[in-house]
């Protein structure tokens, strides 16, 4: 709506709800790669942290090459995702100081509810996405016992309890 | 009025799902129908002087995902 009382200023503002439904490759059936990063198992290397100051020590309980994990996830479509809804809102001053020359100024208020985004980039590993993981296999471990970590001669080789990981999903 | 339909039917390459070539940027596969079916209204005028209002409705019905009125005044 705008208002203008005299012909040398005017008072404007909008006010809208908009929506965008998600496409078919949000919401249908499709799949993506992407590159995740440096991944830390959480089952394989539940304290990564615990002694990080040297890399050749190894945290209790830790297999050490699970720690630090190159992985690449796998980004589903996600059939049940609702609309994003949008409400926006401007308000603004024209000024025509001149026959010639306006001067315009606006404000804007976009508010975005319902966004999506991808699962992993959401909540990371262990929120919204899972590890794919192979066959149990030998890899060197740091004993529980070793509070206060493992160098890479007090590491024992042994088969992992579960698999180690293949990609995220 | 508005009706609209788009049909994705693209399958991955078959380097792709042997795992010999790896894409990033964009999904690999996408199969999906959107159908969009909407209705538009728009009045627009000067109730008052010196007073100008635009005042609009939109009606969308996408298939699948739901429905969704989006008014807005301008």
């Amino acid at each position: 709506m705008k208002y203008d009382p005299w012909h040398w200023i005017a008072l404007r503002g909008t006010w809208g709800k908009d929506f965008r439904a998600p496409s078919a490759a949000e919401g249908g059936s499709s799949g993506e790669l992407f590159g995740a990063g440096a991944c830390t198992d959480p089952t394989l290397c539940p304290n990564p942290n615990a002694h990080s100051s040297s890399s050749i020590v190894t945290g209790p309980g830790d297999y050490s090459t699970q720690c630090s994990l190159q992985m690449t996830g796998f980004q589903a479509a996600n059939p049940h995702l609702q609309n994003v809804k949008l409400t926006n809102w401007t308000a603004g001053l024209v000024l025509q100081p001149l026959r010639d020359v306006s001067l315009t100024g606006d404000y804007y208020n976009i508010k975005a509810t319902n966004d999506i985004i991808p699962a992993f980039e959401a909540g990371g590993l262990g929120n919204y996405s899972s590890i794919l993981r192979g066959a149990p296999i030998i890899q060197p471990y740091c004993p529980a016992t070793y509070a206060a970590g493992c160098t890479s001669g007090e590491r024992v080789k042994q088969v992992t309890p579960v698999g180690t990981s293949l990609a995220l999903s | 009025m508005q009706w609209y339909k788009k049909v994705q039917d693209e399958h991955a390459p078959p380097a792709a799902l042997s795992g010999a070539q790896s894409e990033s940027g964009g999904p690999i596969y996408v199969i999906g129908t959107e159908k969009d079916a909407a209705a538009f209204l728009e009045l627009d005028g000067k109730p008052i002087k010196h007073f100008e209002v635009d005042a609009a409705g939109r009606f969308d019905h996408y298939q699948g995902v739901g429905s969704a009125f989006t008014p807005s005044l301008a």
